[in-house]
């Protein structure tokens, strides 16, 4: 093990080495202070303060705890400085190009972008009213050939009466029952509820509709 | 400094003294290299965390951010990987007091705390898969991985680059490698602030206002 003797070639290499210093507490005593800082940093999430000031102190925590890597484990503050120089000419790019990109992309003011959180939001997004559907009900004239209870004047017996068709719906097919029902009416062959003939509902009532007649339609059909 | 790379050749003879290539500025090549390139990566991991931040919130298909990010997890991974500077700036002190034993110590914990990071990522990447969540689900799905995965990818040639220096260890002359272990530690320590930022960025800042 004789390079155990003299693995160092760097002494008297200029004075900017440190390899004097024992830096080891320095570096336990930092690891304990990022670890605390980690802690504080999830600790914000469970108290209940306002957003600014939570984000202020995520970023602000995050940049501390990056500022302090780069200066003590990555050593920059006892290194040369033209290091300093290098690194952060490419991190100050680095940001200003996101600050860029960022900012110009919210510029274009664009009425087909939108800002979904979650699921639950996505399908308040996309539900229809189920309030209209009625109306759409009878405009389109699906009351000449079903009945519904509550629609006033839904009294057709051609096809199918449609009260519950909620909850028949959900057990047909394994789909969710607004699958079910926008295939009944984009595709009735598709199933045809026994006793009834099939190839008699038009195929094309879809596109006598607008796209938020149709959501309000299936919406309302979907609650029965 | 071409002269200095012909002595940089020579090992073992009576002069333990072996020649780095410096330059001008009395700063080894290989450190000023490794900070060019690292200053380079800040662009290239700013482009991909950029990217995650303007296609954020406009998923049009489940699963989101909120659904299937897990704190507690990520925390501990964090940790992890922030533990592992610790141990990289431990191998570096021990290189540069000539310390060979400690040397290897701390320089296979620093792999195994990567690796253990990397199960983290293993485990999180299977956790979102069984969710729904593949990288061609949704604009999440699909900027969420690519940028984690460039990052869990520099974290594996990281433990890649320490394990063979590991291995050296036992079978090279590891006299006057003190400045390639720094490197490498350069290279480890910046694979760390890079997540600083994306815990942050990525799974923080996603429940300001949601709560954990």
């Amino acid at each position: 093990m004789s390079a155990e003797a003299s693995l160092h070639s760097s002494k008297g290499h200029g004075s900017h080495e440190h390899e004097q210093h024992d830096h080891v507490p320095t570096y336990i005593k930092l690891a304990v202070v990022l670890s605390v800082l980690t802690g504080v940093e999830v600790a914000i999430l469970y108290v209940a303060l306002p957003d600014a000031l939570m984000l202020t102190g995520l970023y602000g925590l995050a940049a501390v705890k990056f500022g302090l890597v780069v200066a003590m484990f990555m050593h920059l503050k006892y290194d040369n400085k033209m290091l300093t120089g290098i690194f952060f000419a490419g991190f100050t790019i680095a940001l200003a190009t996101m600050a860029a990109m960022i900012a110009l992309i919210n510029y274009q003011p664009s009425k087909t972008s939108i800002h979904v959180k979650d699921s639950k939001q996505l399908a308040a997004l996309n539900a229809g009213d189920p309030t209209k559907g009625p109306d759409v009900f009878m405009a389109k004239g699906c009351a000449a050939c079903h009945a519904i209870s509550s629609v006033p004047g839904a009294v057709g017996a051609v096809g199918p009466k449609l009260d519950g068709l909620g909850q028949r719906a959900a057990s047909r097919n394994g789909k969710p029952a607004a699958d079910y029902i926008r295939e009944s009416i984009e595709n009735p062959n598709a199933f045809v509820v026994e006793g009834y003939p099939a190839g008699l509902m038009p195929a094309n009532l879809k596109s006598t509709m607008s796209a938020d007649e149709y959501k309000n339609l299936v919406a309302f059909l979907e609650k029965l | 400094m071409s002269s200095a790379a012909v002595h940089s050749t020579h090992h073992g003879h009576d002069d333990h003294h072996h020649h780095e290539e410096y330059s001008y500025t009395g700063t080894p090549n290989k450190k000023i290299m490794m900070w060019a390139f690292l200053a380079s990566d800040c662009m290239f991991f700013g482009t991909l965390i950029s990217t995650y931040i303007i296609y954020h919130g406009k998923s049009l298909a489940a699963p989101y951010p909120v659904e299937v990010l897990d704190i507690p997890v990520t925390t501990a991974s964090s940790f992890v990987l922030l533990m592992s500077s610790l141990l990289m700036a431990l191998t570096v002190a021990a290189i540069n007091r000539d310390d060979l034993k400690k040397f290897r110590l701390w320089i296979f914990l620093t792999c195994v705390f990567g690796l253990i990071f990397l199960g983290f990522q293993s485990f999180e990447f299977t956790e979102f898969y069984h969710q729904g969540l593949r990288i061609q689900t949704n604009l999440f799905g699909s900027t969420f991985f690519t940028m984690t995965g460039t990052h869990g990818l520099h974290v594996a040639l990281g433990v890649l680059w320490l394990a063979s220096w590991w291995i050296y260890s036992f079978f090279g002359d590891m006299r006057g490698k003190a400045i390639d272990i720094e490197v490498t530690g350069l290279y480890w320590h910046f694979v760390d602030i890079v997540w600083i930022v994306i815990f942050t960025v990525i799974y923080l800042v996603e429940f300001v206002g949601v709560g954990a």
